[in-house]
Order: C-alpha cells, then structure tokens, then sequence
C-alpha cells in the first residue's frame, strides 16, 4: 500500500522540534522550529512542499487577479466544490479497474472534469435563464458538492483501495503530501502562472471592456474559456495544499488584497502575486510546525489577515482614509451650512473648479457659483 | 431652529444640503424650494447629483450637513404626503408581482401591510383593492392589472410606478426619472396626467434628462452640476448660458466623470 | 412505523424551512449569502461548542448568530469601502470563516468525537434513530416517547414558526423584497424585515447543521427556490412550490439514500448528499425545460 515513500512534513518539523531542545513543546522552540522551515531549513520534503505552495500562491494571485476583474470571482468556488464529483468517482474507476494505489493525476483529472461541467452549467443557466449568474453559482456549487459527498459516501464501500487523503482533499493538508505531489502542484501552478503572463494583454482587454475587445477582433468567448481553463488550473493544484472548500479563497483573497492598494492592472498582478505568496509561505510553514493544524485553513487566514490589515491602512480605499476624508467634508459642509444660514456669501472652501457667476440679472433666476468642499481625488464613480 | 413663513409653506425645502459618498461630494451646499403647485424638473449632467437630492431628501442617504423640511416638517412626520418613485432601473422587473401588487402597495395603509389577500376580509380591504384598481385605470392599464410586471413593456412598467404613487393620495410627488424608457405617445400621457395633478394642487418634482422637454413641458427647474447652478421657471433657469456652464468639463459633475 | 421515521421528519421539516427562507434570498438575488451565511455560522458553532461543550440548541444558535452577524458586517464593510465588487466580497468572508472554524475544529480534533468535520458537513442522521411505539398502549405507557430525539421536533416548530411569520408579513415582505427604497419611503423598515428574515434563516441552519449537516443547508437555500423561480411568475405559487420542491427532495432524497442505493450498491449513500443533488437535478430539469434564448449581457467592465 505504501509503495510511494512518504516523508510526512509534520512528522519531519517533530522531528526538528524535539531533536537538540529537551522541552520541544513549549513557545520558543515552537518559533525556533518555525523560524527554520520558513527559512528553508526544515528538510527536503518540508522544502519542497513549502516551495509549491508559494508557487500556488503566486498563480493563484496573478490569476486571480483576472478572473475578479472579470467578475468571476466565485467560478474558482463552483469549481472547486464540483471537483469533489470527479474525485470520488475518479478513485471509484480507478478501484473498479483493481489498482488499489491512489494516483494523484487521475484524480485531479476527474476533479477538472467535474469543475468544466460545473462551469458550463453554470455559463448556460445565466445565459439561457431568468437565474442570475450569481444564483446559478449558488445552486450549482452546493448541489454538485452534495453529490460530490455522496460519491465519497459510495468509495467507503469499496474495500482494499488506498483512501488515505481523499477526505483531506476537502480541507486540504500539506502533512500528507508527497514530494511527487508537490512536483504536480508546482508544476501546474507554473503553467497557469506563464500562460496568465503570455495571455495579460488580451485578458487585460477583455476585462477592461469586453465590447471593445470583440471589435478589436479578440475572440471573447474564447478568452472567456481560457481564464475559466486558468482558475481551473490553479484550483486543481490547490486542491491537495488548500482543500476544494478554501481554494477559491485563495484566488479572491490576493486579488482584493491587490486591489485596495492600487488602480492599475500590473501593479494589481504584481502585489496580488506576492500577497498570495507571502499567504502561502506563512500558513504552510505554520502548518509544518504544529501538526494538528492543517495548512488550508492556515493559509486562507493569512491571505484574509493581509486583506484585513490592508482594508484599513490602504491609502485610497482604506478604511480609515475613508472615514478621515469623510470627517474632513461633513465639517466643510457644516460650516458652509452655518455661513449660508448666517447670511455671509459663503466662498468655497477649496474650489477647484471656480465659476464665474454670470451677473444674475434677470430677476426670478438666482444663480449660484458652483463649488465642491474638497478636492476631487480618486476614482469619481458612484 | 424658528422657521420662517415661506419654509413653513414651501412642499418641498432644502437648507445648505451637502451629501459625500466615500468622502466624496456629491451634492454641494444646496438650497431650495419646490413651489407648491409647479411642475419641476431636475436636471443636470451624469452625477450631478439628482437622484442623490431625492434620495437625501426623504431620508435614504444621510447628508453631510444641512436640512430638508417637507411644510416645514420632517420627512418622518409628512411621510404620508409624500409619493416616491425610484428609478425603474433600480428594481428587478422580473420579479414575481403583477402591476395590481404593485399598486397595491402604493394604496396599503398600516394594517394592509400584513397577512395576505386571501386571508384578510372587510370594507377596508375591499376600498383599497378597489383604490388600485382605478388608479391602473387612470392610467390606461385596466387590463394589464394581473399580468406579472415582467411581461409589460418599459412604458408600461413606467405608469405602473406613476400609478402606485397616484394610489399613495400624496401632495407631494417626488419622480427619478419618470421617463426613461417612455415612448413619446406614453410621454405625452403621462405629462398629461402630471399637468392635471398639479391643477389640482399637487406638487411634482421629476428628475428628467432631456433638457427640451425640460423647458417646454415644465414650469421649474432647477440645474444641478453638484451644487445649484440655476433655478426658477423652466425656460430661464434652462438657458442655454446655465446649461452650458453646468455641462462644461470644468463643472465638479464633468471633472467626477473624467 | 420505522426505525427512521424521526430522520424522514428532521430532512422533510428542514429541507422545507430553508426552501422557504431561502425563497426570498433568491427573490432578492442573494442566494450567494446564504451560501455565505451557512458557511460562515461555523466558527460560531466550533466557539459555543467548546465554550459549553455541549450541542445545546441555545448557545449554539448564539455562537453561529454571532458568526453571521459579523461576516454580514464585514461583507457591507468590504464592499462599501474596499470596493471589492459584491460576490468577490461573499466569497472572500465565507471561506475565512469557514477557514477559521475549521482551524479550530482541527485544533480541537481529538479533544471531542460530537462536533467533527464529517457530521458538520453531512449532519448525524443516525443519532434521530427512534423506537416508535407501534399500538396505541406503547402510546400510553411512555417510554418510548421519552426517548423521541428533539431535532425533528425543533425543526417541525421552526418550520411552523416560519410560515406564521411568512403569511402575518406578507405583503409587507413583498414589498420589501420588490422595491426596498419604496418600501423606506412609506415607513417601513427593509433592514428590520430583512433581520428578522435572516435571523430564521441562521436559526434554520443551525437546526439543519444539528440534523443534516450544512451541504443540505446550503443546497435547499437555493435550489427549490430557484427551481421555483423559472416555473412561475406568481410570487405565491413561487413561495408554495419552493416550499413543495423543498419538502419533495428532502424526502425523495432521504428514502433513495437509505432504500434504494442498498438495492443498486449494496449499502445506503449519504443523506444529505443526495436531497442537496436532487434538489440540484431538479433545478436542471426546470432550467432545460424553460430555457429561452437571451440576448448576450451587457459587457461588464470592471471598474477600477
């Protein structure tokens, strides 16, 4: 059964925690071992895991990136969740055929074979019905996943075949993944992170202005597929790392992240790539270290404790700058209120735009100059 | 605050309102006074500002600063007098209702909020049945009363909304843009029906783009471009020196849209 | 009477309750909160329970209220001054949410055997198992209704509670859920109507969680009422076959799990799993059936 030879991470970082500390258990050696995986210090295995998973982050942010400018954020969900259909039933063929070895590839295909149905049906249901498209991404998901968890249902009556890992492609864990597995996922996530790069004009287009881009020749629908294709890449390689439930979140948590801190679409790659890395690098490394936490969940929370912190300092869309240009205009406001009722002709606070008032001579007409209380920065659409 | 006579009057009164979304402005500084009795029409380029007025004015978006009375009262305590039509884009028209509910709602009165038509019986409920009813009439929509609103066309679903606020008996209609989507023989209808409520007294306030129909169907109007560019009756305070200056790319409204 | 009366009960009760919560999400296009709303309740439940260390509906109920309460604020937060367009937003909270909760269960994994992954994804059927009287002097002698399990009770009172609610507020819901700044204007309050929706909601969920487990939480939030929604255009008929389509697939898929898959596979299937893919096929169904051709969207460009 055990023919793949396995180094399981977790047992690894135990081993580096307990050997040289007498009181392997306590903080400062928990850090200790910590601060050693981080720094690619904590075995072949762990590295190489460790290293595949920051290749996932960067994909999944590049790519990410796209489909949310593209308002695809939650096809990533719908795809996930579809894939644990191809899952069990990939692992049910594969049983029927008498091998009794879990093949990692074969299941993964099952699962983007799920996914692409789940995608289509969701694209027909909000292009051929009343359903919005975010409905049908609600029905489909969760039906797809309730039959998923039937067909998983169906594989405990199959006796003999190696199930080890099948429930934890749900959550996800880095503690049972194989350096051939991390190969896989690397692997994949390179290839989605170098077609999003050769591809970034074209998806750029399309997703700025789809119209535009169709006059300019560029097959939309396509694209529309590609990008589909690409978040289907990456959900398939983090499935294994980050569990078909949490994957989507590591696709939309960079992006947004990105997003607060900049306008423009390079930068928008750039920092989404790296936010998702740095995730990634985090949760997994956190993961090795104490084994009862698995290193899905641990790297969501790290993406989403980045989005969090960023939500409130970013200098434009922040929080915080958002509520201090907020008190800044109600207080121009109240004063031009109080100057109004006080009789004054009130100047503009700060006018940008001032216009000459035309002598308002024509006796029922009263013109007023116009003026704004503040500057007008940002992004004006409301 | 002592009001003076005029406010205490006026259907509709503005003081200094200055609305921001994100600490953005987007209304200015803005007062006014809908005359009662008038036809009125707002207008202004995109992100002027207009619906942000109407939405201020009763309540659904919280000013920066400044007041709205309504005769001299709060939104809150004239709310019966006051009719509101949202813009049609703003609601799903596929929504599963027929132009009689819709107008149904404009005639409900506290306790026809609750329980369903089958399960309510009495006078009452027949009166406001039949309110809604002749208000789709008035309207030239008797036979569409139980056809899901889905299946009638823009105009259609324009005078759904005009007859659900005819059904609220207001003094005071407030209209965001009562005729986009309109046909001109449906235009023409409903400025009709408009021009006999306000003979009768009623004062109504529309949100409207087109800038000739602006001047001649009209009797007011008040030019927005983030704050007050003009006002006062519709022909003067919509000539072509104001508009250009509202419309003008250095105008706050042209320099948000930039 | 069987052995798995109770169960049959617990699914048909809930699967119905959340048809019909969920028919006004689906109203409002927002099935993907309660998505959002079933997933996120997680961490709640994870902290009661380990507070309490007890299922008790109570605290339970308080924990997942908590839970939702706070992933509703920070999706408002998110998309009003993140600008992080609305299902982005949904997906980003939901899945830290249920990141969290978890994390925690994993923490906590060998402490308790109640409260584990499996059961909050597929519910503890098996627990509601109950030795029904059979005569009528079983009836009277009792035992046997001591020891009638209490979640399909809770649901069928829940479900009770929610028709009551649905029909006493009716028009006022219809309204509401038909043209909210309208509804503002005449004094009624869409935010209250809209609380008091989504309160039931969680409530069902966290009853649903307790019984079947969140996949059919999530899949009869929105299936049967989307279902419902390309069959008619009447918003009564809407609510009623929601409710009737819910309350269908919830039994159908109950008696397919547990009689017929041991015919085909030798063993019953998962319960839930299978009302939460019946209710789906039944929305395919519909939406073969009902397709129309629909001109291509608008081009959506983002807006940066």
């Amino acid at each position: 059964m055990l023919d793949v030879p396995r180094w399981p991470l977790a047992s690894l970082a135990n081993a580096a925690m307990t050997d040289g500390t007498a009181a392997g258990q306590d903080g400062a050696a928990l850090l200790q071992a910590w601060a050693r995986v981080l720094t690619f210090g904590g075995g072949y295995n762990t590295n190489v895991v460790l290293m595949g998973t920051i290749l996932l982050g960067i994909s999944a942010g590049a790519v990410g990136s796209f489909a949310m400018l593209k308002g695809r954020a939650l096809v990533a969900d719908a795809i996930s969740h579809a894939s644990l259909v191809g899952v069990a039933l990939a692992f049910l063929l594969h049983a029927a055929l008498g091998q009794e070895e879990r093949s990692m590839p074969l299941l993964m295909l099952g699962a983007a074979l799920s996914g692409a149905c789940a995608v289509a049906s969701i694209e027909w249901i909000a292009r051929n019905t009343r359903l919005s498209p975010e409905t049908a991404v609600a029905t489909i998901s969760s039906a797809s996943f309730g039959a998923g968890i039937v067909a998983l249902s169906a594989t405990r009556r199959v006796s003999g075949a190696d199930r080890a890992g099948l429930d934890e492609l749900i959550f996800g864990s880095t503690a049972s993944m194989t350096s051939a597995d991390a190969a896989l996922m690397a692997i994949l996530a390179t290839t989605a992170l170098g077609a999003t790069l050769a591809l970034y004009k074209v998806l750029t287009a399309v997703a700025f202005n789809e119209r535009f881009a169709r006059s300019r020749g560029l097959p939309v629908q396509l694209l529309d597929a590609v990008l589909a294709a690409l978040v289907g890449a990456v959900a398939m390689a983090g499935l294994q790392a980050v569990g078909m439930l949490l994957v989507a979140a590591l696709l939309v948590a960079p992006a947004a992240t990105a997003r607060l801190w900049t306008t423009r679409v390079a930068p928008m790659v750039v920092v989404a790539a790296a936010a998702g890395a740095g995730a990634a690098w985090v949760g997994a490394s956190i993961s090795a270290v104490t084994p009862s936490a698995p290193a899905g969940p641990l790297i969501i929370l790290s993406a989403a404790a980045t989005f969090l912190v960023s939500l409130l300092v970013a200098p434009e869309r922040g929080v915080l700058s958002g509520w201090l240009r907020h008190r800044r205009l109600a207080a121009a406001a109240r004063r031009a209120a109080a100057e109004a009722a006080s009789g004054a002709t009130s100047p503009a606070p700060s006018s940008t735009a001032p216009i000459s008032t035309g002598p308002s001579s024509t006796a029922p007409i009263s013109t007023a100059p116009i003026s704004t209380g503040a500057p007008h920065t940002g992004p004006g659409r409301t | 605050m002592i009001l003076r006579s005029r406010e205490a009057l006026a259907p509709l009164a503005l003081r200094s309102l200055s609305v921001g979304y994100r600490g953005v402005p987007a209304l200015w500084d803005v007062s006014w006074e809908a005359r009662e009795g008038a036809l009125t029409a707002i207008v202004g380029p995109n992100g002027a500002g207009k619906s942000t007025l109407l939405n201020a004015a009763i309540g659904a978006l919280r000013p920066l600063a400044g007041e709205t009375f309504f005769w001299g009262q709060s939104f809150a305590d004239a709310r019966s007098r006051v009719a509101y039509v949202p813009q049609r884009e703003s609601v799903d028209w596929d929504f599963p209702v027929t132009a009689l509910e819709v107008v149904e709602m404009g005639a409900a009165r506290r306790f026809d909020w609750l329980l369903p038509a089958w399960a309510r019986r009495g006078e009452a409920h027949r009166r406001h049945r039949m309110e809604a009813h002749s208000c789709l009439d008035e309207l030239g929509l008797g036979a569409f009363a139980d056809r899901p609103i889905g299946q009638l066309s823009g105009g259609q679903q324009q005078r759904v909304f005009l007859a659900r606020a005819l059904a609220q008996q207001a003094d005071l209609l407030l209209l965001d843009e009562p005729f986009a989507g309109v046909d001109a023989e449906t235009e023409d209808a409903l400025f009709q029906r408009l021009r006999r409520l306000c003979s009768e007294g009623t004062t109504v306030v529309a949100v409207h783009h087109d800038l000739d129909t602006a001047r001649s169907r009209f009797d007011d109007a008040l030019l927005l471009a983030g704050s007050v560019v003009a006002t006062g009756p519709a022909r003067e305070a919509l000539s072509e020196d104001n508009v250009r200056r509202a419309f003008a790319p250095t105008s706050p409204a042209a320099h948000q849209l930039a | 009477m069987t052995l798995d009366l109770m169960p049959m009960v617990a699914v048909t009760a809930s699967a119905a309750t959340l048809a019909l919560l969920g028919s006004f999400l689906v109203l409002r296009r927002q099935a993907m909160l309660g998505d959002a709303m079933a997933h996120s309740v997680l961490p709640g439940l994870v902290v009661a329970f380990l507070l309490t260390g007890s299922r008790a509906a109570g605290p339970m109920f308080l924990g997942a209220a908590a839970a939702a309460a706070l992933s509703g604020a920070a999706i408002g937060a998110i998309i009003r001054y993140g600008r992080v367009e609305r299902s982005a937003a949904i997906g980003l909270v939901y899945t830290t949410m249920f990141a969290l909760g978890v994390l925690l269960l994993e923490l906590n994994g060998g402490a308790n055997v109640d409260l584990d992954v499996d059961c909050v994804l597929s519910g503890q059927l098996e627990l509601m198992f109950w030795n029904a009287p059979t005569t009528w002097a079983e009836v009277l002698e009792g035992p046997s209704l001591a020891g009638l399990p209490p979640q399909p009770l809770r649901l069928v009172g829940l479900l009770a509670a929610s028709c009551t609610a649905v029909v006493a507020g009716w028009p006022l819901l219809r309204a509401v859920a038909f043209d909210a700044p309208f509804a503002r204007s005449r004094g009624l309050h869409p935010s209250a109507a809209s609380a008091g929706l989504m309160t039931l909601t969680i409530l069902a969920i966290v009853l649903s969680f307790d019984a079947v487990g969140s996949i059919l939480a999530i899949a009869l939030l929105t299936c049967p009422p989307a279902t419902a929604r390309l069959l008619t255009d009447r918003m009564g008929p809407y609510v009623l076959l929601s409710v009737g389509l819910g309350a269908a697939a919830g039994l159908l898929g109950y008696l397919l799990a547990t009689r017929a898959a041991p015919l085909l596979l030798g063993g019953s299937v998962d319960a839930s799993g299978t009302v939460a893919a019946l209710s789906g096929l039944g929305l395919l169904a519909a939406a073969a059936c009902t397709a129309r051709a629909r001109r291509l969207p608008e081009s959506q460009g983002a807006d940066l």
